[in-house]
């Protein structure tokens, strides 16, 4: 997927004008919350669940290599076929390769944020095999080409006038309808003409088991059934970080993906394979092969800070909480993940260079780590980067810009108290009485765009430690 | 105990010198005797939040020979207690001597109302207020310092004050230092529905615990809805004349 | 697939876990006890009460029997409320122990059984366009969420309780269990090969993909019917 994550402010101010995704993000991801809180009540003790859902994921990232190897051997034992990839252009290869030596011209494709990282879709299109996303929202994104909204909803906000025009045009629809049901139904009859014959199922793997070498996925729709229910040939792709210890270990995690994610118990339907169909079974597919995608990865999982952001098991918690995401919606973020932990994995995937708005445009409000089931720390990751950043521009490696001078200045100031003292006389000479109707003159081009809306008080005419002898002395 | 240090963050000390002092009388109006390092400057905070860790570490350094004797040292600041507390520790990992100092001194640092309610076991200043209060929940105090009850404890026994809810009232105002200089058409967003929100609670008065938040919500409120007021919890508290 | 294509092959699986390998150095803290659910364990009729209010909370219509003849009665109900003409069933062991054909034969409902007929493209064209309903025995149930477990095999096809509109599924009293763990011991044992596909089902198809509206009956089934066998 072609990344737009330099365009994050412009794309964010876009989406402040937009009226619509205004008034649809002030409902929904407040919804999903409700929800998600209602769900999580189902246990003795919600924060003990949430933690131990963490200590799965830790342990999951800490002995990564292990489970890898643990779950290859098993998953080849069943008769799956496993295979690897360094990066997106070997796995969309592989992809390409396969679908190419069974002359497939088309591919019905599960939800799968992996394969929107890689660009999947492009590189078999390319080839003149046509894609077919079926999950709903995937397809309404799909059709109109745009990025996902949600990791969850990917078209959630998108208004009925324009799913109804472009399913008037490509689903066919035949009559025009505003009616939700009406429009899912058209799609239903589109895409089930499509499984009915389908040769080649694509999906996306929400876990892989190690211990008895099978994977998970979990959906509502029944599409990714479909995909793996009907075609010869199921293509499953999961990056490296989708491993989990052991069958209990992905009962306990599927509860609370799916709490977090939509406040339900359990989605409407989850799938656990091992290998291809057995002889005799009517229907499966007769060969099950599992790409596992590094794309970057293993690069910085020897940061023992970085690797953290491995644990991600994708509920969408984190974007519904997120105060941002909530005033902007998925698009600013310019790449397959959204709100924080598009954040978090998007500099990762992509370099620090072209995505530094995403790990500064974050309050460390923390709202995102009190909710995540990973046990992520966002805004403890987001300060790393900024860190590794600086660390960064100190060894040449990155530009320097003109605030670090500006922060550089402010620290020596601060180091002692009589340096503090002087700059404070300094800045009242320089300032004077400008600030006075917090408008302060020249002062103002170091306060970015604070001044537009908001007064900023004046410098004290005492600050508190030249108060200090006049309080303690009374 | 009857000796507290207290400790003025920079933004206190330079934009908001009324909330150290009211935060002073109410200690002193406790019967406390109130430290006051003069050589202390700033937390670290906001270089540690824009990734200048090594000088974060060096303020933190200067920070710990400030106050590292002190046995109680209250601010009115909660994300500078959370700095100190939690990434004090982080930054000084590798540094044995004054990780450990880092360590102790985390224990001995608390926000303000935390150090009331908590540590003094007060929850009646004897503060008067007639009207209505409604309360920000601060990012920082709330989900790092885990302390909410505690300031609407006080609030709720400020004579004559009555505490209203707040819609969103844990929700973000868009102030995040740096953020609201470099993203402003978003932080912009924010502080418009937390004003928007303050408004509709029909409150006459919005307490919070933070100097960042209050700056953000004040300089907010003062520039679009001048006849609404934002104060620190300290200048609600304190009783003028004490101390 | 050429020999340089595995050796490269090859190279991508080793290179990735060698980068791995060099630089896992964590110790694992031991994890706690498991937390569980508020107020199990759940058992005799207080089991069931949980199965049935999960599903009546996902709207999902259950009859509640004695036997195979009530089952049979309830097919009958639901048969003739939805005008069934033509259903697919699958051989599980639940199943073949009713007498379908002849009851489908007394009320002129044909039923078909895909394992007669493996895969070929009329099969297909009956599950997808023709068969009104699906009905499937059940390996397990989960009182916890209301979910019912079927392990897929010869006897028992993915496309049953999927592709036609409506899904009913018989479920004994006796496969239901409290929590999810209890399925390890018994799909995963030692010596044995699990199921190529599991299937948690919990209520019917649906998406609220488009404005958060609820649509079921996305790419599966619309209805969920839940047959509840007490002494079985």
């Amino acid at each position: 997927m072609r990344s737009k994550t330099r365009q994050f402010t412009q794309a964010a101010s876009a989406e402040l004008q937009n009226e619509r995704s205004r008034r649809f993000l002030s409902n929904f991801p407040h919804l999903f919350l409700v929800r998600r809180e209602a769900a999580l009540a189902t246990f003795s003790d919600p924060q003990e669940a949430q933690d131990y859902a963490a200590s799965i994921r830790r342990e999951a990232v800490a002995r990564l290599p292990l489970l890898l190897e643990e779950f290859e051997r098993n998953a080849s034992a069943r008769g799956a076929r496993v295979l690897w990839a360094r990066d997106a252009e070997e796995a969309c290869n592989l992809v390409v390769k396969m679908a190419r030596e069974r002359g497939i011209v088309y591919t019905a494709k599960g939800k799968s944020m992996l394969t929107e990282e890689i660009g999947l879709n492009e590189a078999l299109e390319e080839e003149g095999v046509e894609v077919f996303e079926t999950d709903l929202g995937e397809f309404i994104a799909q059709q109109l080409k745009r990025p996902p909204f949600h990791i969850v909803g990917p078209a959630i906000n998108v208004p009925l006038e324009e799913i109804r025009d472009i399913f008037l045009a490509k689903a066919g629809l035949l009559e025009p309808t505003l009616d939700p049901v009406k429009l899912g139904y058209a799609a239903r009859l589109f895409l089930r003409d499509k499984f009915h014959h389908l040769r080649l199922g694509i999906t996306g793997v929400n876990m892989a088991i190690a211990e008895t070498g099978g994977i998970v996925n979990v959906e509502n729709e029944g599409n990714i059934r479909l995909a793996k229910g009907v075609a010869p040939t199921q293509i499953s792709l999961m990056s490296i970080d989708k491993v989990v210890p052991t069958f209990s270990d992905a009962l306990f995690l599927l509860r609370m993906l799916c709490r977090n994610c939509t406040g339900q118990k359990i989605s409407s339907y989850v799938t656990f394979d091992h290998g291809p169909r057995r002889p005799g079974d009517v229907d499966g597919p007769d060969e099950l092969i599992i790409i596992i995608v590094d794309n970057g990865r293993s690069d910085f999982y020897p940061d023992a800070k970085l690797r953290d952001a491995l644990r991600c098991i994708r509920c969408g918690a984190c974007l519904n909480i997120c105060p941002i995401y909530g005033k902007i919606g998925g698009y600013p973020y310019g790449f397959a993940y959204s709100g924080p932990i598009g954040q978090i994995l998007n500099p990762l995937l992509l370099g620090f260079e072209q995505t530094r708005d995403l790990y500064h445009a974050c309050t460390l409000c923390g709202a995102c780590r009190s909710v995540c089931p990973a046990g992520i720390d966002h805004p403890g990751l987001l300060v790393y980067y900024r860190c590794l950043e600086v660390e960064r521009k100190n060894t040449g490696t990155m530009k320097v810009s003109g605030r670090g001078l500006l922060f550089a200045l402010l620290a020596f100031g601060l180091s002692k108290r009589g340096r503090l003292d002087l700059g404070v006389k300094l800045l009242r000479s320089w300032v004077g009485d400008k600030i006075r109707d917090g408008k302060p003159g020249g002062l103002g081009r170091f306060l970015g765009g604070w001044l537009r809306k908001r007064d900023l008080p004046p410098l004290a005419r005492k600050t508190f430690a030249e108060r200090w002898k006049d309080i303690s002395n009374r | 105990m009857n000796r507290v240090s207290l400790f003025i963050p920079c933004t206190v000390d330079l934009l908001l010198p009324e909330v150290g002092v009211a935060s002073y009388q109410i200690l002193k109006g406790l019967g406390l005797a109130v430290d006051y390092h003069r050589e202390q400057t700033c937390c670290g905070q906001i270089f540690f939040n824009a990734g200048y860790w090594g000088r974060a570490a060096r303020l933190a350094k200067h920070f710990l020979k400030v106050f590292g004797e002190d046995e109680f040292i209250v601010s009115p600041s909660g994300s500078c207690v959370s700095m100190v507390r939690h990434h004090y520790p982080r930054l000084l990992e590798g540094e044995a001597a004054w990780l450990r100092l880092a360590q102790e001194v985390s224990l001995r640092i608390f926000e303000l109302s935390q150090f009331l309610v908590d540590v003094l076991k007060i929850t009646d200043l004897g503060a008067s207020y007639a009207g209505k209060v409604a309360y920000h929940e601060s990012c920082h105090i709330l989900r790092a310092l885990a302390v909410s009850e505690q300031p609407k404890r006080l609030i709720r026994s400020t004579a004559g004050a009555e505490l209203v809810p707040l819609a969103g009232a844990t929700d973000c105002c868009g102030f995040g230092g740096e953020f609201a200089l470099d993203f402003p058409d978003i932080s912009e967003a924010m502080i418009q529905t937390k004003a928007d929100k303050f408004i509709a609670s029909q409150a006459d008065l919005l307490v919070l615990s933070e100097p960042g938040c209050l700056l953000n919500i004040g300089g907010y409120l003062k520039r679009n809805h001048p006849g609404r007021k934002a104060i620190h919890l300290a200048c609600l508290l304190a009783r003028p004349g004490e101390g | 697939m050429g020999r340089k294509e595995r050796g490269k092959e090859k190279d991508s699986r080793n290179l990735i876990l060698n980068r791995l390998r060099s630089s896992v150095s964590e110790v694992c803290p031991a994890r706690g006890v498991r937390p569980g659910l508020a107020d199990p364990p759940w058992t005799g009729e207080e089991l069931i009460d949980l199965f049935l209010k999960n599903l009546a909370d996902l709207a999902v219509p259950v009859y509640r029997v004695k036997d195979y003849q009530g089952a049979l009665s309830a097919l009958s109900e639901i048969a003739e409320g939805e005008g069934w003409k033509k259903i697919v069933a699958s051989t599980d062991p639940v199943i073949s122990a009713l007498p379908l054909k002849e009851w489908g034969r007394d009320k002129a409902v044909e039923v078909f059984y895909p394992g007669d007929s493996a895969g070929d493209d009329a099969c297909r064209k009956v599950l997808f366009e023709e068969a009104e309903a699906g009905i499937s025995g059940v390996d397990y149930a989960l009182a916890e969420s209301g979910t019912l477990v079927l392990l897929h095999n010869r006897h028992q096809p993915r496309l049953v309780s999927l592709a036609p509109p409506s899904h009913v599924a018989l479920v004994p009293a006796s496969s239901l269990l409290a929590v999810y763990e209890e399925l390890a011991g018994r799909i995963f044992f030692p010596e044995g090969d699990p199921p190529a596909q599991v299937t948690f089902i919990t209520g019917p198809s649906m998406t609220a993909d488009i404005q958060m509206t609820l649509f079921r009956g996305m790419h599966g089934p619309r209805n969920l019917i839940v047959v509840f066998i007490e002494a079985l």
